[in-house]
């Protein structure tokens, strides 16, 4: 299991398009949103959603014949998800990072014209955390239902009722509970998704590729 | 003596109630050139893609370079390389990020093979997309060498490529296969380019092994036997009757024997005549040219 640069490179240029598309998104969202943010708003979490949707889309898609193509070059699957995860850490940092430093420096306070913004900025610090515990939740959700859902032989229905459970658990967690106010409730949250990154990896060792 | 490249026992693949491939046995020695032919659905890319580790069997099991296919220890992964039809990298890929790629998994990369290679085909600073269909063939089979893998698996690799070109092509994997012993298998329906580089060939019809062996073997032992009057001739001991076909008058009778042309003309009868088949005939003959099997053939003529 190493590190490819090269590997990486063609991983993270497949999904340029999508992050520097989101990362527009989101940065402009933070600069020109004139109420004070909040954990539980809907645009972030629905910017958040697509962004890990289309990651999950363009860097783990088996049934891709790209995808295919760098499994017919020799790479070991331990060294495929290794890089496929690191790609994915990136591109999620390539948006969540930047809209953080927005709200965390006095970018979004100085653009803002509303002369309540220095003292609003400090309640808002905590804001970013629950966007990168959302893709936390979702991004190891996705990738499996993307793996599994191209698996000839294992069956489309079981990634049906992990999605179907992904929206059970996920929905209250982000509406409902948003980070950081009731720390408890995302205990079984981040257990369900640690669940989904360790099920991801392990049907990756056996991964059947249909292209 | 050495372990075989691929080993296949009782390998079977079905897709729904589609059989691609059923009970297939086959073992490749190292070092050999493999033809694997067969019309279009026999089964060639599931095997390969088999070999490959790509999909796993419904049954039976496929070994290579002593290992199960699926579960190739991380040092052998980048021995094994493949060109499977189909699997192509995206268009906006240029040839020095796909080398860069191939490079990361093959840990013997020969870049200056590469240069070569693709030297004077304008394909260098193009993004794939912009290639024409030749153009990137030649592209994915320079990648393919140049990883100096030990086990090439080709899905039609010269498809698209102009006739100069496939020489070419096929010169370089004749190469390849004697400077390091590599074992390479070439499933292809262009059969008269193959024929001049492979050792050993397998046709595949109906996801069976219809017929397998060495390429010389197969031109000394199968001849094509022309008799006076519409029965077949009863050859006797040491000679297999493959098929039978009456033309005008005449019976045109597939056999496979070791015995030498002299005694199969005695055997055949008066007036017979024995003629040495090529790789074409033999694929016509095993494959049928409406896609009749040989073994439909063969139980038609015994």
């Amino acid at each position: 299991m190493r590190v490819r640069i090269a590997l990486l490179r063609f991983l993270l240029q497949r999904s340029t398009a999508s992050t520097v598309a989101f990362f527009c998104l989101m940065v402009l969202y933070m600069l020109f949103k004139p109420d004070p943010l909040d954990s539980a708003e809907a645009f972030p979490a629905i910017i958040v959603f697509f962004h890990c949707y289309s990651l999950a889309s363009s860097l783990g898609r088996p049934a891709d014949k790209h995808f295919a193509f760098l499994f017919s070059r020799g790479y070991s699957r331990d060294t495929l998800w290794l890089n496929t995860m690191i790609a994915t850490a990136i591109s999620v940092l390539a948006v969540w990072l930047p809209a953080a430093i927005v709200v965390w420096t006095p970018l979004r306070a100085n653009f803002l014209p509303d002369p309540e913004y220095p003292i609003v900025a400090a309640a808002e610090r905590t804001v970013p955390l629950a966007w990168l515990a959302w893709y936390a939740l979702l991004m190891p959700f996705l990738h499996y239902e993307w793996i599994r859902w191209a698996q000839p032989t294992r069956g489309a229905f079981g990634a049906t009722l992990v999605q179907a459970g992904m929206i059970v658990v996920a929905y209250p967690i982000v509406v409902v509970a948003p980070w950081p106010r009731w720390p408890i409730l995302w205990a079984p949250g981040a257990l369900v998704a640690l669940g989904a990154f360790t099920a991801t990896r392990r049907l990756y060792a056996r991964i059947e590729v249909p292209a | 003596m050495n372990s075989p490249a691929i080993q296949a026992t009782n390998l079977s693949r079905h897709y729904a109630r589609t059989h691609a491939l059923r009970n297939m046995d086959l073992e490749v020695p190292p070092g050999r050139i493999l033809a694997l032919l067969g019309p279009n659905g026999a089964g060639k890319t599931t095997f390969l893609k088999l070999v490959m580790g790509l999909i796993e069997p419904t049954t039976g099991q496929v070994s290579v370079l002593g290992h199960p296919s699926r579960s190739l220890p991380p040092q052998l992964a980048g021995k094994v390389v493949g060109m499977i039809e189909g699997h192509e990298p995206p268009s906006w890929a240029k040839l020095e990020l796909l080398a860069a790629v191939q490079a990361g998994a093959s840990p013997n990369f020969d870049f200056s093979f590469l240069k070569t290679f693709c030297a004077d085909r304008g394909i260098w600073t193009k993004r794939y997309g912009a290639l024409s269909k030749g153009q990137k063939r030649w592209l994915l089979a320079g990648l393919t060498l140049a990883s100096r893998a030990v086990l090439l698996l080709l899905d039609e690799p010269a498809d698209g490529l102009d006739p100069a070109a496939r020489r070419s092509f096929y010169d370089h994997l004749r190469d390849y296969a004697t400077d390091l012993g590599a074992t390479c298998v070439v499933a292809t329906h262009i059969i008269s380019d193959i024929e001049r580089v492979a050792d050993d060939v397998a046709i595949l019809v109906r996801g069976r092994i219809a017929l397998y062996g060495s390429l010389e073997d197969l031109r000394e032992q199968v001849r094509e036997i022309e008799s006076p009057g519409d029965t077949t001739p009863q050859f006797g001991e040491g000679v297999e009757v493959l098929a039978s076909k009456g033309i005008a008058g005449s019976t045109l009778t597939w056999v496979k024997s070791p015995l030498d042309d002299g005694e199969l003309q005695r055997r055949a009868g008066a007036g017979a005549t024995v003629r040495n088949l090529t790789l074409e005939s033999l694929y016509l003959l095993t494959a049928g040219q409406n896609g009749d099997s040989l073994s439909r053939e063969a139980k038609e003529a015994t």
